[in-house]
């Protein structure tokens, strides 16, 4: 019974998901990958949002929350689909290519790789440190307690290694689905953290087909699907895959509008990146470092992308405003990497960084973590060098390269010994960057030709 | 048995009240046990919650189990009773073959008080 009420929960995220997407892209065309891959991330996303405000307002997650939110869902579906304005769903973007009967073999390693996933992490309850001390801790709480007003739990300094100022995104989803179900059952709870942490593997196709054909796209897929480091960290209940998962749909849709400048894109690219920053703490700096390129893309570009940039930060402040003004009270704990990245500490801790950057290369050709990702990444990088010339690309190297040079400077600031702290981390911290690691190597194939996508007039339409 | 299982039967058996955290023998002093006590402090709060296990005053840090050491927290019965602490959990041993952790009922239902379960599990 708990598990179908958490599967009902699940569904109704996509239902959510699909009701947002169809007024982003009013009377737009859908693929299933599509539905699949967009459809319960802007879903989660916004059913952690919208539990946290009503939280805020007094209303804990609770069968009769969710049963509001899934009227209010039916009746926007209902309005759009009488105004037409539903998204349609079609089976295939563009029609087969010679070859693509060929990915059958990704797909069924992808599929494989899911499955092992999903058992492994539904056989057990949650056992990692992070996944019960911080995110399990705060699931609880917030199932029993609405934030107004703010529980005891948000000060007890005693429970201060649960870090208490952390982005509460995933303990609301995780709390969604213990109203779901009625009770506190972390094991059956964990679904929520498998289909969370899986989503990443449709959204990265779906911005790998934007420009790759059908085959490499599922070949890069395939390989992401089997990274020993996703088997590592899927599933466990902590927020890194969440949050990579958001990271993913931000600079997709970044490096869209930046192609395109199509509105409903700078929409998508608003709302994964508040979905982001409502994730993990560096999500906000990552959702920042987005509008940072943005920012940067206008002011070369002109004035429709300044345009974009300006409502792009006016968004995410709007959406992620509340979670900002709230959290601003509650106690740091001794980590606390965003203060000390804007004090005095991060030029007195420079020469770490002679310590912390070798560790990172080192990292990436570890074989038992990453596979030959990096490499692989690496060498499309050289041989699709032409990719380079496309604005979009290069705003997402811009990306990564900010991105890895931000979690280098937090290692420098930080309290712990490094040389327990990295070997510890390291692996979990450059998951996030597996994102943009992984639409540069398929953005950059596609430039070498063979993986080029067919032109855009040969396709149907296919704007999500 | 795996990590969280003496966790999870604390929390069962301490069935009313909050919980007091208490350390004994080794545990009040040698470091190498800070590890496995931080994870069992980290773990019991989780199972236990919305019930508590105090192991300091709500102004004391606790970040790990050394911090739980230092503070070596020793509330007097009127601290327990105001906050609704119904039984000890300890961790670490006064004497040889004693287990541990092992819980200590302050006071049941029916009003007796000071029964001793027999709670196992390593630490």
């Amino acid at each position: 019974m708990a598990l179908l009420a958490c599967c009902l929960y699940l569904l109704l995220i996509l239902l959510v998901g699909y009701a947002l997407l169809s007024a982003v892209h009013p009377s737009n065309r859908m693929t299933i990958v599509q539905l699949i891959g967009l459809g319960p991330v802007v879903g989660a996303g916004t059913m952690g949002l919208l539990l946290f405000w009503a939280s805020l307002i007094g209303f804990a997650p609770s069968r009769k929350v969710l049963a509001i939110i899934g009227v209010l869902t039916l009746a926007s579906l209902l309005v759009m689909k009488k105004k037409q304005r539903l998204a349609r769903i079609n089976i295939l973007a563009a029609d087969w290519e010679k070859g693509d009967v060929w990915i059958v073999a990704p797909l069924a390693i992808t599929l494989a790789g899911l499955v092992m996933i999903v058992v492994v992490a539904l056989s057990s309850p949650l056992a990692e440190w992070d996944a019960f001390a911080i995110w399990g801790f705060k699931a609880k709480v917030l199932a029993h307690e609405a934030l107004r007003p703010i529980p005891a739990y948000f000060h007890d300094l005693t429970l201060s290694y649960s870090h208490l100022d952390y982005p509460l995104m995933v303990p609301f989803l995780t709390a969604g689905a213990y109203a779901a179900m009625g009770t506190i059952d972390d094991q059956t709870g964990k679904l929520v953290s498998v289909f969370l942490d899986v989503l990443i593997i449709p959204m990265l196709y779906l911005g790998l087909r934007w420009k790759l054909r059908r085959l490499p796209a599922a070949c890069l897929s395939a390989i992401l699907a089997m990274l020993p480091v996703m088997f590592r960290h899927a599933g466990v209940g902590c927020a890194d895959l969440p949050l990579t998962m958001f990271y993913a749909g931000s600079i997709l849709y970044v490096a869209r509008w930046i192609d395109r400048q199509q509105w409903p894109d700078l929409i998508l690219a608003i709302l994964f990146s508040a979905f982001v920053a409502f994730t993990k703490n560096e999500g906000t700096v990552l959702a920042l470092m987005n509008g940072a390129v943005l920012l940067g893309y206008g002011l070369w570009s002109g004035r429709r992308a300044w345009v974009g940039a300006v409502v792009f930060f006016a968004g995410l402040l709007a959406m992620d405003a509340a979670w900002l003004i709230w959290n601003h009270g509650l106690p740091r704990t001794h980590e606390d990497y965003g203060s000390k990245l804007l004090s005095s500490a991060l030029v007195t801790h420079l020469p770490r960084l002679k310590e912390i950057i070798p560790a990172m290369l080192v990292q990436t050709t570890e074989f038992k973590v990453w596979g030959l990702l990096w490499i692989m990444a690496g060498v499309l990088a050289l041989l699709g060098w032409r990719a380079l010339a496309r604005p979009y690309v290069l705003a997402l190297w811009v990306l990564l390269v900010m991105q890895l040079m931000i979690y280098a400077l937090a290692y420098s600031v930080t309290p712990w010994d490094l040389t327990v702290l990295m070997p510890m981390t390291m692996d979990r911290l450059l998951l996030h960057t597996v994102p943009a690691v992984i639409l540069l190597a398929g953005w950059h194939w596609a430039e070498v030709g063979t993986g080029q996508r067919i032109a855009e007039s040969t396709l149907r339409e296919n704007s999500m | 048995m795996t990590e969280h299982e003496p966790s999870d039967r604390i929390a069962w058996q301490a069935t009313d009240g909050n919980v007091l955290l208490r350390l004994a023998g080794y545990a009040k002093t040698n470091p190498v046990v800070a590890n496995s006590l931080g994870y069992f402090y980290f773990q019991t709060s989780y199972a236990l919650y919305p019930r508590r296990l105090y192991a300091a005053p709500a102004d004391q840090v606790i970040n790990d189990g050394q911090d739980i050491m230092r503070i070596g927290f020793s509330p007097d019965p009127q601290w327990l009773q105001a906050h609704d602490v119904r039984s000890v959990l300890i961790f670490g041993k006064d004497n040889p073959g004693e287990e541990t952790p092992r819980l200590e009922i302050l006071q049941t239902r029916d009003g007796r008080a000071g029964r001793q379960t027999n709670n196992s599990g390593g630490n």
